[in-house]
């Protein structure tokens, strides 16, 4: 009787060893599942966003510094009630670049040359802060945010 | 019979850790397959976008001067996707500009790492995404 209960003892014994490392790996599965699933709906987001875009280029082109921010909170409002997140923040910043004879060009410079055929870009940030259940994750690198910066060509 | 009733027991000892042990094992398994898939996914909808961006920045250029020729419009094309950071003939990706049957698209190509198949398979994944080019709209999917 008193074997058997020391059996019973033994085998739970191995599960409470075995527990917290089970446990563990599963929660990482968790939080890198939900990581990647974020990741994944923050391309979606671009899409999203360079679709809205798009169509209303010229507005993006002719908007001051504060049009712009107006722009990026009329973005940020309709993306989050379009993907249900509702701590997404994007910022846009317009950009120009000199073509070169080659097509290729110089690099971006927050102001305007007045270069001929001056190529005008948006850059669009998105982010979202992430919180893993198991802290320690952040040691081994797990991101604080979910993040993705497009750059559309405006003009 | 109490003899081989020990026996069972003795024998039955550990396994509970061998069980754990194995299925974490294959949790892990799992887990590497399913890191590993879901980045695939990722960077192929992320080198979608940056042809499509790509596709846009070079239906721009044809709006601004028609008579471009293959070649610029490919290095603007090239220019658009390095903003996204997609750099033509870095880390193995290129960028092409295609004209077939009247029709101009862009083919964004680059090879993605793989962390846990790397066991099953040493070779990186090749991602390709083409874009179509239209003039008048920006470019399909956006």
């Amino acid at each position: 009787m008193n074997r058997h209960r020391g059996r019973r003892g033994a085998a739970l014994m191995e599960f409470a060893m075995a527990l917290p490392f089970a446990l563990t790996l599963f929660i990482g599965i968790a939080d890198f599942s939900v990581y990647f699933w974020r990741q994944t709906q923050m391309e979606e987001v671009a899409r999203f966003t360079a679709a809205q875009i798009g169509p209303l280029a010229t507005g993006y082109l002719a908007a001051d510094e504060a049009g712009l921010q107006r722009y990026a909170r009329l973005l940020e409002s309709d993306a989050r009630a379009a993907f249900a997140r509702k701590n997404l923040r994007i910022g846009l910043s317009r950009h120009y670049a000199c073509p070169l004879p080659t097509g290729a060009e110089e690099s971006l410079s927050p102001d305007p040359r007045g270069c001929p055929a001056e190529r005008v870009y948006l850059r669009v940030t998105g982010d979202e802060n992430l919180e893993p259940i198991l802290r320690p994750l952040r040691a081994m690198g797990y991101p604080k945010s979910s993040f993705w910066r497009h750059v559309i060509r405006l003009r | 019979m109490k003899k081989t009733q020990a026996h069972r027991w003795r024998r039955q000892r550990g396994s509970a850790l061998l069980l754990t042990l194995l299925l974490t094992l294959a949790g892990a398994a799992l887990l590497g397959l399913t890191v590993d898939a879901t980045s695939l996914l990722w960077a192929r909808s992320n080198a979608q976008t940056t042809a499509d961006l790509a596709a846009a920045a070079v239906a721009l250029e044809l709006e601004r001067s028609p008579a471009a020729n293959l070649e610029f419009l490919s290095e603007s094309a090239r220019a658009s996707a390095a903003l996204n950071g997609y750099r033509h003939g870095s880390d193995s990706v290129t960028i092409q500009l295609e004209r077939q049957d009247g029709k101009t698209s862009i083919l964004v190509e680059r090879d993605a790492g793989v962390f846990f198949m790397r066991m099953v398979r040493p070779h990186p994944v090749a991602i390709r995404a083409r874009a179509a080019v239209h003039t008048g709209i920006r470019a399909e999917g956006l």
